[in-house]
């Protein structure tokens, strides 16, 4: 058979191996800062973009869009064309990926820590940034699938089934759950409100782990510990399992962020078996990788790249031990909310992401630079700084995310709560804040000796631009008789479509009801759009990231009911768009603060107070000042178009109430800021804070006025 | 919208959303190890050397970093 020589372009992986270094050390340092932040709260006094709220948000978004996102274009476009034996299909695509990413890379940086944000955690990119993701990601998806048609192999290696499902599935996550409408150039509401926004949320959320963290990296996984290790994959149809069973139960799972949260039972329990479920496949590829180096354990000893190879899907195994753990109900009422989450999805980032990208890089060095990797030693070095520095960040974070919990819910024998006050639990695992300040560093300080390494390899070696290879054309024909698996695995388009469908059972399942069942989502007649000025508040607490560390969801226990009050329905956030559950309480939860007789009702001139400078009403806190609230005028400019959209939501504001909104918030402005001079407090009605207070009293105020709960069904 | 609402709410037992979800994943699961155990083992283990056939791996191997 005649053979045909084409070339395989080092240029575009080693752009995204430069970029993936380099924004790797941005995300991280960011996290070191707002970690240096909760132990030293007043860090970066009254700077705004500096603070906890709008650097967390910068931090999650680097590290997973960032720093894993240009690993993931990094691996494969490296391994996709040499799978194929064909060039990628198109060098401008390509390139239009490449800087496109980093566009938008640069804008979330220039707009994340200036408060313009949606409030939905790992989606917090505002509308034209979106628009953006989804044209790269289509733009990488055509260069992907085009590839695979134009490849010279009958067959389509498992790898790229993985890199196939991620890019499919990461489109239509991204696209349902951002769906919303302007406000502004930089300002917009979701579509969805409250459990429903939750729902989608959450599958979103937890998919975004799924699809983009996991199973791209089970793609290069694929191809890379074989290649590293010069075995192929211990059981080829064991991934085939694993690949199909994986994608289809992954999707179902999102509900588990929520339990015991007011999204209805049925999803739930949805969510826990189907969590369940996925340490089946999830342990299925960790099995298959590690059992990809049976007969090359010496090698591990010696071979930097083998070991974090090691050390990665270890830690992958762990954490997806882990995650179905935490899906249990019983052991989810201890870990939610607290530490133990961060500590779960950093030994999924740092472990399983950070080392298999280190791994990855390691390995591509000497290739793209045709040369030895300048120094194993400093290598090896890193890979203890890795391990270490992500044990030290981890394992002090369970102990903190343990501790509180259990604090949390400990009662006297009286039948009191015994820490009723939340910053005695604060003040309990500071230490443990400390520790993970420790463990992020050691694991920064590996990752510079790896910048050091990327820049000696690069100046002692010369750049391979281009490699050449050569293999037979590919004839469609000869798959035409094929059945089953192995006609899907040789259409490309099929298989896409396949996938599609796998992937959208679950979501469609959960969706549909949750949309269409009035009974799943009870309303409550008490509970009343809310007031221009608070929506203003509301704003507010978005832009400044209040979520991050407040939720606003009290689950049905004893505990919880006794320290915030009444338990959260679904039904008082259906004007809440986005919702603000929350995921974290590093400060106690708020959906019961405007509530009298709550623990954490507080009154207006607390507020003011505690917002100018936390420590001087709670000496221990760790919440950072704002005092930029006090200073800036609130922009009431906005208001008309705020209501509009909301109507358009559908939030039942009176017709034509746009255009008298303004009066309305300046009366209830006027009223607040009275009642502060009268303490003797010097503020005009027009401040930011004034917005803050009425939205932040208004907070569980609606059932609690009704008296009881009025369900109109 | 509205119709579809109606529709959906006057059906009973939705319950067993997640029993359904459950027998739609058995028999998906079951189909695919079918298909699996039935594949040619011969196949398999020439698709599981993909990565590894490059003509020109010799060459790269002993300028990498392994020893």
């Amino acid at each position: 058979m005649e053979l045909q020589k084409f070339t395989y372009d080092n240029r575009i992986a080693r752009m995204f191996l430069n970029a993936t270094v380099l924004w790797g050390i941005v995300a991280m340092l960011v996290g070191l800062l707002i970690a240096l932040e909760l132990v030293f709260p007043r860090l970066t006094h009254g700077v705004s973009f500096l603070s906890f709220g709008r650097l967390r948000p910068l931090h999650t978004n680097a590290a997973i869009f960032a720093f894993v996102g240009n690993a993931i274009f990094m691996g494969i476009y490296y391994s996709l064309p040499r799978l194929l034996k064909t060039p990628i299909y198109s060098q401008a695509l390509s390139s239009i990926n490449f800087w496109g990413w980093q566009l938008i890379i640069v804008s979330a940086a220039l707009t994340l820590p200036f408060g313009y944000t949606v409030g939905k955690e790992y989606a917090e990119l505002e509308w034209p940034i979106d628009i953006a993701i989804a044209i790269v990601w289509v733009v990488f998806g055509i260069n992907l699938i085009m590839t695979t048609i134009k490849r010279r192999t009958k067959h389509i290696y498992v790898a790229i089934w993985f890199y196939i499902a991620t890019f499919v599935t990461v489109a239509v996550l991204h696209i349902v759950n951002s769906i919303s409408i302007p406000v502004s150039f930089l300002k917009s509401y979701p579509v969805y409100a409250g459990v429903q926004d939750a729902l989608v949320q959450w599958w979103y959320g937890h998919n975004a782990v799924a699809f983009f963290l996991t199973t791209p990296f089970l793609g290069l996984m694929y191809y890379f510990v074989p290649k590293a290790a010069n075995r192929p994959v211990y059981s080829y149809k064991l991934s085939i399992i694993h690949f199909w069973s994986l994608i289809f139960l992954y999707i179902w799972a999102g509900p588990h962020h929520l339990l015991y949260s007011a999204l209805p039972d049925w999803v739930q329990a949805l969510g826990v078996v189907f969590s369940v479920m996925l340490i089946a496949p999830s342990w299925g590829g960790m099995i298959n990788g590690l059992l990809t180096l049976r007969g090359a354990w010496d090698k591990v000893r010696q071979d930097p790249v083998l070991k974090m190879f090691v050390v990665g899907i270890t830690a992958y195994g762990m954490a997806t031990f882990e995650g179905p753990l935490l899906s249990l109900k019983s052991v989810n009422a201890i870990s939610h909310f607290t530490d133990w989450t961060i500590a779960h999805v950093h030994i999924g980032a740092l472990g399983w992401n950070g080392m298999l990208t280190f791994g990855m890089i390691y390995w591509l060095l000497p290739r793209l630079y045709k040369t030895k990797l300048w120094s194993v030693k400093l290598a090896n070095a890193h890979f203890w700084l890795a391990t270490t520095g992500m044990l030290f960040f981890a394992i002090p974070l369970y102990f903190a995310g343990i501790t509180q919990s259990l604090m949390w819910k400990e009662f006297t024998e009286e039948g009191f709560l015994k820490y009723p006050n939340f910053m005695e639990t604060v003040v309990q695992i500071l230490p443990m804040y400390f520790l993970r300040v420790f463990g992020g560093l050691l694991y920064i300080s590996g990752v510079v000796l790896l910048i050091i390494n990327v820049i000696k390899t690069a100046q002692i070696g010369t750049f391979v631009a281009t490699e050449e290879d050569e293999a037979p054309a590919f004839k469609p024909e000869s798959i035409s008789g094929d059945r089953g698996h192995r006609r899907i695995e040789g259409k490309p388009v099929l298989f896409t479509i396949i996938a599609l469908v796998v992937i959208s059972i679950g979501g469609i399942v959960q969706f549909v009801p949750m949309f269409m069942v009035e009974s799943n989502v009870p309303t409550i007649s008490a509970v009343t759009p809310y007031t221009p000025l608070e929506l203003q508040g509301r704003d507010i607490y978005l832009r400044e990231g209040c979520y991050n560390c407040h939720s606003q969801m009290v689950r049905p226990f004893r505990s919880e009911v006794e320290r915030y009050g009444d338990y959260s329905k679904a039904g008082e956030a259906v004007y809440d768009h986005p919702f603000q559950f929350g995921s974290k309480r590093t400060g106690p939860d708020l959906a019961r603060a405007g509530v009298p007789g709550s623990l954490v009702h507080k009154p207006n001139s607390w507020h003011y107070n505690h917002f100018l400078d936390p420590q001087k009403m709670i000496p221990q806190s760790i919440m950072p000042p704002y005092p930029w609230l006090i200073k800036r005028d609130l922009d009431i400019s906005s208001t008309p178009k705020k209501i509009r959209v909301m109507q358009a939501l559908g939030v039942p504001y009176p017709d034509g109430y746009d255009q008298i909104a303004n009066d309305d918030l300046m009366k209830q402005a006027n009223q607040i800021a009275q009642g502060l001079r009268n303490e003797g407090i010097e503020v005009d009605d027009t401040k930011e804070v004034i917005a803050m207070i009425a939205y932040i009293q208004r907070l569980g105020a609606d059932i609690h006025r009704a008296g009881s709960l009025t369900s109109t069904k | 919208m509205r119709l579809a609402r109606n529709v959906l709410e006057g059906v009973v037992g939705l319950e067993i959303f997640p029993i359904i979800g459950f027998i739609i994943f058995f028999a998906f699961f079951i189909g695919l190890i079918i298909w699996v155990v039935r594949m040619n083992s011969k196949d398999a283990d020439d698709y599981s050397h993909m990565p590894l056939d490059m003509d020109n791996e010799e060459s790269l191997s002993h300028n990498g970093n392994k020893s």
